[in-house]
């Protein structure tokens, strides 16, 4: 396939619009471009994967899109929504319902903060954090080409699986990010498509003509093991991602794990981290590596369900200091919902037990740079490394961040230019027309990434 | 089931009382299926509120509990707590006089302190309701504590009465394994594998359960009924129920039976009415809407209340006849008529709803219409409760299987839900038209034809008829493109192009405003308010008009139904509207009713199997 050049939202909307039958929809930044886009395919009569125009339906509210998806579900079509932050929260009512009854729906989320103190438009995990637990599989990606992937897999893992599947990538810093990617042609979509899940779905639709009746109530005598039998499900879950992801190596020969290691085999300090700013940790591995530490990274993919076995046999078994890092804050838990997954896990594991320690980055948006994770490595360094930390900010008030040095990482071989402009007409041309243009270049030449700079964005909601 | 635990010592313990030296059974009813004795520790004291003579008790209880009381060498007391009621003038309200009889057998106080603190407590409660009512009350604990008395027990077991298994009839084994406990309250001892993993569960459950709990039920005289309907149209349980039947379809009927000839211009046969006995609720709201009188008797109507225990075996013989005549042809049917429409089986039946429930009608009488291609968004409130709170549902089906598919969301996000079915609907009704010409070759261009052709309503036999046929042919098929057809053939379809509407029926009560959101509730109606003013609801909410009338219901169609086109509460209400306004049966208690039922669904379910429903 020729590359495409896209932002995070297109890549993600030409794969959910293709494998979707009802599109329910609430736009809200950063994810509006997706729930824009599959309107307007609609509205031109573009079919998806089945040949079929889907049905785009704005609703009232978030609450109202994921009411809908639920009764879509109910009806075995394939149903998908995309939403952000306070809309994410809108449907949590919803979400435990579909979950609850085994419905493949699909979210797409540009992962955006919440607004606590302050309202933010910008990027990060304090959403996906919010609905941990609705009883979603959580998939996050990390790069546009992964969020394209990954939105794929998340539709076919949630068909298979039969249960709904979130897939996030970060708000603006993915899902804005223009990028040269390679795009996943119908033919592609069609060998990975689980015609057969499909087919078995479609059979539990609701109908009179075989009628039964579901989303009782139920007592205190039998709640309880009603919701036990769900169990199965959520056990086989991490085996048929695992399972997809394979069989999307075999046709697009690109490669992914729920949890994928970078680093030294015998790592001694490792940081655990998910999203777009795996990116820079791999560079600070990089840069380590080269002078002989012995570091290294687990990205995870797959948040929910948290498989701890496979996590386990990502993480080197000789590591002795590990830092977690989250892209969000609960204040007065132990720590962030990464770090409580990943302690969690070691401590089931047993036996000798590495040093383990949480900390906060990025928080809307706020920059994330090989730097700073050079700054989380140091900190391993110690024998007893600050829990609890912060990066990227400085917090002179309960001192909590953590000093990093100044290293230049960018690439020589590049060009790096920056524009400052004024309103909506100057940033899109300068920033998206080199890069798209680059994408019809031979593969040699170098690749356009390009960030829009929300700060000029009028923010929608 | 109501636990209370005192003693000199400070008692915390936050969980069920799990050896019991006293049970209170206030229900006789119970005694004849629910198991109770098995919290009793040996020694016990048992009280039965009775409505037997004393000399009568012990020979009518069922072995299992004869056996268990000399088994634990219970102590028991009898009490006709319904009789004593009614002596003192308050009819059905039991509770005094079985308070003042839990005292006098317990002996936790002096006999006369005991009496002075209940009247003190009665005087709190009932304060405010004037002298009359206290001094009815206050009678109520005299006789409460004078009319208790030992069951003298013979020391063998005289019965050979077995409990009433809770699941009756030929019960599916889901039905009978699985919610058959639950309704014995025994759901604590069902494992986890039972469970439908997405909880799903199988309709038409109802009629299996049978309760019993109606003191009085209605009884039919053919003579004085004018065959309008009335009756059928109120019953918010379905068990009253009409049918017109060719004469010879009475050959086998038991003796007795009631029938009278139709009183109809286009049908001719038999009329006759049934009455489920068991499933009654005794609520009355069928005899105060029947207008007929009995000249003779001007006290009687054409439906008049009678003791459940004299009539039940008549009333039961019949109805089991009933449900294997024939059903009234629909063709022909004028269904915007009450006369008409009490003549089509009910696709809902026997809710656990409060007896007088004013909603259930309105959704009996919608399955009656459109309950053979009915899917339903319900929103959470007493209707998925009395709709869809296991062990049984009362949404059935029919003969052929088909009958109102039922899902519950939320409360909030309804419309939305409903929304959503009617829009994947569509999608898969599209994609099916899209495939179908594929498939020409196969199926053949008249079949083809037809299934693309919009139809309404009128033609549904035909379609469905098409619809098997399409079926039927897909099956044959090799899987023609290695993907197979993926909306095709094989799964369950809407029927195409059929009857595209959507509707909504509002279902609220009287302190309820207009909005359906309890957060638009006007002031000074607190939480529980809305729920009271259901329990206090008596009529079917046929007769409220106004603003302030009990219930109203609205429908709001895309497209006029050919089949109901009358089907609009203005067009029905107006012709049930009581004499009085606002009826005046006797009011349900709140003691009286069995507490929560659910909805079911049957399938025995593993591993991963319970998301894929065997289809018919």
């Amino acid at each position: 396939m020729r590359p495409i050049t896209v932002d995070g939202n297109e890549a993600v909307a030409r794969v959910a619009y293709r494998l979707s039958e009802v599109i329910a929809i609430y736009p809200i930044t950063p994810s509006s471009p997706m729930a824009e886009l599959a309107d307007e395919w609609a509205s031109k009569g573009e079919p998806n994967l089945l040949g079929l125009v889907p049905k785009v339906v704005e609703m009232q509210s978030e609450g109202g899109a994921a009411g809908a998806l639920h009764g879509a579900l109910q009806e075995g079509t394939l149903a998908t929504t995309f939403t952000a932050s306070q809309g994410l929260l809108l449907m949590i009512p919803d979400m435990f319902k579909i979950a609850g009854q085994a419905l493949p729906g699909v979210i797409h989320v540009a992962a955006r903060a919440l607004a606590t103190h302050a309202l933010s438009i910008f990027g990060d995990h304090q959403d996906l954090y919010a609905v941990r637990p609705t009883g979603w599989a959580i998939l996050v990606s990390e790069s546009v080409q992964a969020a394209q992937d990954l939105a794929a897999i998340a539709h076919i893992s949630a068909l298979k699986a039969s249960l709904p599947f979130l897939h996030a990538m970060d708000g603006f810093r993915t899902s804005h990010e223009v990028q040269k990617i390679t795009p996943l042609s119908d033919r592609e979509l069609k060998a990975l498509f689980p015609w057969e899940a499909l087919e078995a779905f479609r059979r539990r639709a609701l109908t009179p003509e075989a009628p039964v009746i579901r989303g009782t109530a139920q007592n205190p005598d039998h709640y309880f093991q009603n919701r036990e039998a769900i169990n199965p499900y959520y056990d086989r879950l991490p085996g048929v991602v695992q399972e997809v992801m394979d069989r999307f190596a075999e046709v697009t020969a690109r490669r992914y794990e729920p949890y994928e290691y970078f680093g030294h085999p015998e790592a001694e300090r490792v940081v655990v981290v998910m999203g777009s700013a795996s990116l820079a940790v791999e560079e600070a591995v990089e840069h380590l590596l080269k002078r002989g530490e012995r570091v290294g990274m687990v990205r995870v993919r797959l948040f929910r369900p948290f498989h701890v076995e496979a996590f386990l046999k990502a993480l080197p078994h000789s590591a002795t200091k590990v830092a977690v890092l989250d892209r969000g804050k609960e204040p007065g838990a132990v720590g962030e919902p990464l770090f409580q997954e990943v302690a969690a896990a070691l401590a089931l594991r047993g036996g000798d037990l590495p040093v383990v320690v949480g900390g906060r980055y990025g928080l809307s948006s706020k920059e994330f740079t090989p730097a700073m994770a050079l700054g989380v490595f140091e900190e391993l360094k110690k024998e007893r490394p600050r829990h609890g930390f912060t990066v990227g900010i400085v917090d002179d008030l309960t001192m909590r961040s953590l000093p990093y040095p100044e290293v230049d990482f960018e690439d020589p071989a590049s060009v790096r230019a920056v524009f400052f402009a004024l309103g909506p007409t100057a940033p899109s041309p300068p920033t998206r027309t080199p890069s798209r243009s680059s994408a019809r270049r031979p593969p040699s030449s170098p690749r356009g990434t390009s960030s829009t700079t929300p700060r000029s964005r009028a923010p929608a909601r | 089931v109501s636990h209370l635990r005192f003693g000199p010592n400070p008692l915390e313990k936050p969980y069920l009382i799990q050896r019991a030296n006293f049970v209170g059974i206030h229900q006789w009813g119970f005694l004849e299926r629910l198991p109770m004795l098995h919290l009793a520790e040996e020694g016990a004291t048992v009280l039965i509120n009775t409505p037997y003579p004393k000399e009568e008790v012990w020979d009518r209880l069922p072995r299992p509990v004869q056996e268990e009381i000399l088994k634990k060498k219970l102590k028991v007391y009898v009490i006709n707590a319904y009789e004593l009621a009614r002596q003192v003038g308050l009819p059905g309200r039991i509770n005094t006089i079985m308070q003042a009889a839990f005292f006098k057998l317990s002996g936790v106080l002096p006999e006369e302190e005991a009496k002075a603190r209940i009247k003190k407590g009665i005087e709190k409660s009932y304060g405010k309701r004037g002298r009359s009512v206290l001094e009815k009350n206050f009678q109520a604990v005299e006789l409460g504590f004078g009319a208790v008395e030992p069951l003298p027990i013979p020391g063998r077991i005289t019965s050979d009465k077995e409990l009433i298994p809770p699941m009756v009839g030929e019960a599916p084994p889901f039905v009978r394994d699985v919610l058959g406990p639950i309704a014995l309250g025994l759901g604590d001892s069902l494992p986890v594998s039972l469970f439908p993993a997405d909880g799903t569960y199988p309709t038409g459950t109802a009629r299996y359960e049978k309760r019993g709990i109606a003191e009085f039920v209605p009884t039919w005289d053919p003579e004085v009924c004018v065959q309008c309907g009335k009756c059928v149209l109120v019953c918010p349980h379905a068990v009253i129920r009409a049918k017109v039947v060719p004469e010879e379809a009475l050959a086998g009927a038991p003796e007795g039976f009631p029938h009278r000839k139709a009183m109809w211009k286009e049908l001719s046969g038999e009329f006759t009415i049934a009455i489920s006995a068991d499933d009654c609720t005794g609520c009355s709201l069928c005899v105060e809407a029947c207008p007929a009188k009995d000249k003779r008797n001007p006290s009687r109507k054409a439906l008049n209340m009678a003791p459940r225990l004299e009539v039940r075996e008549a009333l039961n013989r019949d109805w089991d006849f009933f449900l294997s005549l024939p059903e009234t042809p629909r063709a022909g049917l004028k269904l915007h008529t009450v006369k008409d429409v009490q003549l089509l089986p009910p696709l809902f039946e026997f809710p656990g709803a409060c007896a007088g429930c004013g909603e259930t009608p309105y959704l009996r009488l919608l399955s009656q219409l459109f309950g053979d291609r009915l899917i339903v968004a319900n929103a959470t409130g007493c209707s998925s409760i009395y709709g869809g709170n296991l062990p049984t549902t009362p949404w059935s089906k029919n003969k052929e299987g088909r009958g109102p598919a039922w899902a519950n969301s939320l409360f909030e996000d309804n419309a939305e839900f409903g929304l959503g079915m009617r829009l994947a609907l569509d999608k898969k009704a599209e994609y099916a038209r899209r495939l179908l010409p594929e498939f020409r070759e196969v199926l053949g261009e008249g079949l083809v034809a037809r299934l693309l052709e919009e139809v309404g309503p009128e033609a549904l036999e035909e379609r469905r008829k098409d619809v098997a046929l399409l079926r039927e042919k897909l099956a044959s098929l090799e899987d023609p493109k290695g993907q197979g057809p993926p909306g095709g053939g094989r799964g369950p379809h809407p029927p195409l192009g059929l009857d595209r509407g959507r509707r909504r029926l509002g279902l609220r009560h009287r302190l309820r405003g207009p909005g359906p959101r309890p957060g638009q509730r006007g002031q000074g109606q607190g939480p529980g308010a809305g729920h009271r003013g259901l329990l206090q609801h008596r009529g079917p909410g046929l007769q409220g008009h106004g603003p302030g009338g009990h219930r109203q219901v609205r429908h709001r169609g895309q497209d006029q139904p050919q089949e109901g086109p009358g089907l609009h509460g203005h067009e029905l209400r107006p012709r049930l509207r009581g004499p009085g306004g606002h009826g005046g049966g006797r009011r349900p208690h709140r003691e009286d009713l069995p507490r929560g039922r659910g909805p079911p669904r049957p399938r025995p379910h593993h591993r991963l199997q319970p998301l894929h429903r065997p289809r018919h």
